[in-house]
């Protein structure tokens, strides 16, 4: 496998420059995205506050078991990730790739339960509109539209991070990092954690908090 | 470029940190706590949040203009929630 050196672009000084300001490109990237999840928090907060008792019916009607498997699948996702970046910090360049297929592998597998329960939903009447449980709270649909908005958004971040995962998974195989240069896979290894941790708090207000009240 | 080298079985145990934090909130939220309850689990989200940051997303270690970046993200986001709910709580709303 060819060493790759980088090459540093003109309008730098040096390499620790050039890598700083690619992270600090991705670390932006990710503060708009945190406000861009943020619009579906803050709605999530105020109409919880306005209607707790009809979201805690909602919240009984998530399934929280592929909540939990899917949880943990991100987790275990996140940790695979952390480890190919690491993997190739320390120049073993060849277990990064079986370690990014383990990571889409995880994450194929939560799109599928995420597919499974999304079906288990349609059967139990929870989308909103007029096909919407009648003998549920009226503002539970508010929650559910919620749900689907939230989970769907983080969904959508996850095929994006997949598609992401694969070229990064190509660009390894065909020898294009070293421990000199290994960017890309550490900036596409930001993008995967952080929709770990949309997810971290997906899980709490969508499955758990009030489920026993 | 140099990197710090994380210690060998540190992300095993991070990992596992999680996925315990993770089997708590499931359990505490099969107990009715009321409000405390809640407060937990936002808290332990958190707690998940941080370890994530920290170490798989390598905070600890990078440079402080970044740390400082990723820090301004969530005070957006906290600037948002204050100024929405100053909004929202205030009105005569019924």
């Amino acid at each position: 496998m060819p060493e790759q050196t980088p090459t540093i672009e003109q309008q730098f000084e040096d390499l620790p420059q050039q890598y700083e300001s690619a992270h600090l490109g991705m670390w932006t990237f990710l503060a708009t995205e945190v406000l861009f999840f943020g619009g579906f928090f803050i709605s999530y907060a105020m109409y919880r506050h306005f209607y707790e008792h009809d979201f805690i019916v909602g919240v009984k009607h998530t399934l929280i078991l592929f909540g939990t498997i899917n949880s943990v699948l991100l987790l275990t996702s996140g940790l695979t990730m952390a480890l190919a970046v690491q993997a190739a910090i320390e120049n073993r360049i060849n277990v990064i790739v079986p370690l990014l297929l383990v990571t889409i592998f995880l994450g194929l597998g939560f799109l599928a339960c995420k597919g499974l329960e999304y079906r288990a939903d349609i059967d139990d009447k929870v989308v909103p509109g007029p096909m919407f449980d009648p003998a549920l709270p009226l503002h539970t649909q508010i929650f559910f539209w919620l749900y689907w908005g939230m989970t769907g958004l983080h969904a959508v971040h996850m095929i994006v991070g997949i598609g992401l995962l694969s070229i990064i998974t190509a660009m390894t195989a065909r020898g294009k990092f070293s421990a000199q240069y290994y960017t890309p896979l550490e900036l596409v290894g930001l993008y995967w954690a952080f929709v770990d941790i949309v997810w971290i708090f997906l899980y709490p207000l969508l499955y758990l908090i009030g489920r026993h009240s | 470029m140099k990197r710090k080298l994380a210690p060998k079985y540190q992300f095993i145990g991070i990992w596992l940190a999680l996925i315990i934090v993770l089997f708590v909130m499931f359990g505490l939220a099969h107990f009715n706590f009321a409000a405390v309850g809640t407060a937990v689990i936002l808290v332990l989200a958190f707690v998940q949040m941080m370890l994530v940051l920290s170490f798989f997303m390598r905070l600890r270690t990078s440079p402080k203009v970044i740390r400082l970046v990723a820090c301004v993200g969530f005070c957006w986001l906290l600037i948002m929630f204050v100024l929405a709910f100053s909004d929202y709580l205030t009105r005569q709303w019924h």
